[in-house]
């Protein structure tokens, strides 16, 4: 199934708080035994993460980071799933090893704030989401002004909203309401070109690939999180 | 026979019972049981269906005309051709879907009742058309209720808070999404222009609160999933933090009025939760388990339904546990106590809220009928809401210390019943007293 209705109540399983997740049974190569904590957090979240292309390039820039894709159906993540656990095996000796990423079966849409603490995160992606071209099923996009405030509060200042998508409207109605949205603001050209993962976003994901297949386009905006304003 | 009022709310001095049932909103004087104020929903449940068929019908004959136009252009555009026939698909008018057999019975009812702090303004739900009315209390005049404002909304409205100031009614939707509308500004006729919400949950509001802590303003917001969460107001696409602690769906919140940064929540969890909501870590100072003081009232009503039972349930029933719903929990404020009500059961749990947050049991009292709901007043009085046959649909307590709370003869009471104007021929009539059971979820699929 390409699509899954974030509104339904899955079975799903997420912690009853931040501080509950087990994160050591996703990043075992980061489990310090003695302490009994992480010795790196999660800091980066592809949000709709699809069947990992992303996780799988952003790995070898980002060592010091955890990175997590996020996937609300479950035969995909279990793809996913299957497919770092091979990467983890076949790199073992390597400098990246892909001990940092991971990816979990969730609705992000409806839990993310069970999983990361207030500022955890310093980059979140969306990559070719689910369009729901209905006017109606609009709520159900990934990008929406009140959905904007959770990621907003689980992003620290200064840290990136990524969006691309192949759909020009969803395209423009992503950068319509994050620049709406009084917690961010929209990043230039120059910036979008000058940045790393702005590139690896560009050419990896398998969405991504199928468009350059089909010769689509490809529109991509990013967002900077500003200060909370006085309160 | 009267039908049993579905909401009830007094006032702070308890002068006055404002109660709904089925889409009547009834206002009561306490002391006399004359209606002082009474409104009725005469919008048709149907209207949101006819405005949809109507709007349909435009696009149609707006197209209908376009094509018209067209095939002309392009018979104009072919003199030479035989001449042509202009051939247009007639307009077929949209039908009203109309339930078929076995479709649940719509219901039209006034779904919550909202007092300002202030006292000034009365504001409920409709279903009909989805609205927010707004009523001016004025108690000079032979109806105290002059609506002020109706305003529909996308979605059905479930959950209502205001403003310290009451400018500003804070409303959450089924949707999950709150809006933030004013009093005294007109009503949006084109939902397109409504502005946009000023928080959302991807899950059903439950319920909402406005609070203000070291001259900050918040509003708090439950929901269906699990989740409490706390953002500023008005700006609220900052938030503050989420309270996690309940397991099952929030039905109500309340900050007590002698500890503003205390906070209680309850829903479909067999425990109570108590928070410090202001604190920034180490939100919950207490949970108090009711799973023991509710068991007893419960009834085979409080099973799931057949069709969520697994093997093993259906094969010995015995197995089958009722399930608890704490449908309000409301404060006496004089004494610093706490009344629980689990739904449709007739026995209310008098608890003590200490000051470090701590909860107590105090007292069980019990009500010949299966309570509906109820409100208590300023003065420590407290109306129950009954769901009975014959006519007796109130009771009424005081709580004369934080220990002693007695039953009060009920001629006033009886009197705003016989009052009522709300009439169904029979019990099967009676529309639905028991929602909150219904928020509980249960996914069978993965």
């Amino acid at each position: 199934r390409a699509h899954s209705n974030p509104f339904s109540d899955h079975k799903l399983d997420y912690p009853k708080t931040p501080e509950d997740m087990n994160w050591k049974k996703l990043y075992p190569g980061f489990y310090d035994e003695k302490t009994g904590k992480m010795t790196q957090n999660v800091e980066i979240a592809d949000i709709g993460c699809g069947f990992g292309g992303l996780m799988v390039d952003l790995a070898p820039h980002f060592p010091e980071s955890n990175i997590l894709g996020m996937e609300i159906r479950v035969q995909v993540t279990q793809y996913v799933e299957d497919r770092i656990t091979a990467l983890r095996r076949k790199h073992a000796e390597d400098a990246c090893n892909f001990q940092n990423i991971a990816v979990l079966r969730g609705n992000a849409m409806k839990f993310l704030p069970n999983f990361f603490q207030k500022a955890q995160l310093k980059k979140m992606f969306f990559c070719f989401p689910d369009p729901h071209f209905k006017q109606r099923k609009h709520k159900a996009r990934i990008i929406t002004n009140t959905l904007l405030s959770e990621y907003a509060y689980v992003l620290r200042e200064g840290g990136i909203v990524y969006t691309i998508t192949d759909v020009f409207d969803l395209h423009q109605w992503m950068a319509k309401h994050l620049e709406e949205h009084p917690l961010f603001e929209r990043l230039d050209k120059a910036w979008e070109e000058q940045d790393e993962c702005v590139k690896i976003m560009y050419n990896a994901t398998e969405e991504g690939q199928k468009v350059d297949r089909n010769q689509g386009s490809k529109f991509i905006a990013c967002f900077r999180r500003i200060p909370n304003p006085e309160l | 026979m009267k039908h049993p009022f579905q909401l009830i709310l007094s006032d702070k001095s308890g002068e006055h019972l404002f109660t709904s049932a089925k889409h009547h909103i009834q206002v009561f004087s306490t002391a006399t049981g004359a209606i002082v104020g009474s409104w009725v929903d005469t919008v048709d449940i149907m209207e949101p269906l006819k405005k949809q068929q109507l709007k349909k019908i435009r696009a149609l004959e707006a197209q209908h005309a376009r094509d018209i136009k067209e095939a002309e252009a392009a018979a104009a555009a072919e003199p030479d051709a035989k001449k042509q026939k202009i051939e247009v698909k007639p307009i077929r008018i949209p039908k009203i879907p109309t339930p078929g057999p076995g479709a649940p019975p719509v219901y039209n009812f006034i779904r919550v009742l909202h007092l300002t702090a202030d006292e000034k303004y009365l504001v409920g739900t409709t279903d009909s058309d989805k609205a927010i009315i707004m009523f001016e209390l004025d108690f000079s005049q032979d109806n105290c209720l002059r609506l002020v404002k109706r305003q529909c909304l996308a979605k059905r409205p479930c959950a209502i808070a205001s403003s310290e100031d009451s400018s500003q009614m804070i409303v959450g939707d089924k949707f999950g999404d709150v809006y933030n509308i004013g009093v005294t500004t007109p009503a949006v006729e084109d939902l397109k222009t409504f502005p946009q919400p000023i928080l959302g949950h991807v899950s059903m509001l439950s319920d909402v609160v406005y609070a203000k802590h070291d001259g900050k303003e918040y509003v708090l917001t439950a929901d269906r999933d699990e989740h409490v969460r706390v953002s500023h107001f008005p700006k609220s696409y900052v938030i503050k933090k989420w309270l996690f602690g309940h397991k099952e769906f929030v039905t109500n919140m309340l900050i007590p009025s002698w500890a503003p940064e205390r906070l209680v929540t309850s829903g479909g969890d067999d425990f109570i939760c108590s928070w410090d909501w202001t604190a920034e870590t180490n939100n919950l100072l207490d949970t108090f388990s009711v799973r023991d003081l509710v068991l007893p009232f419960l009834s085979d009503y409080h099973i799931a339904p057949e069709r969520f039972w697994t093997e093993e349930e259906a094969a010995d029933r015995s197995l089958l546990e009722r399930e608890i719903t704490i449908q309000k929990i409301l404060a006496v404020e004089k004494y610093k106590l706490l009344v629980v009500l689990a739904e449709n059961t007739n026995a209310l749990f008098v608890l003590n809220l200490a000051d470090d947050g701590k909860i107590t049991y105090n007292q069980t009292l019990t009500t010949d009928s299966q309570i509906i709901t109820f409100s208590v007043d300023a003065n420590a009085r407290m109306y129950v809401g009954l769901d009975n046959k014959d006519g007796h649909l109130l009771d009424v307590y005081q709580f004369q210390s934080a220990s002693d709370v007695e039953k009060l003869a009920s001629t006033t009471m009886d009197q705003i019943a016989a009052n009522s104007v709300v009439e169904v021929e029979k019990a099967d009539d009676i529309y639905p007293l028991y929602h909150a059971a219904a928020l509980r979820k249960r996914s069978e699929f993965s």
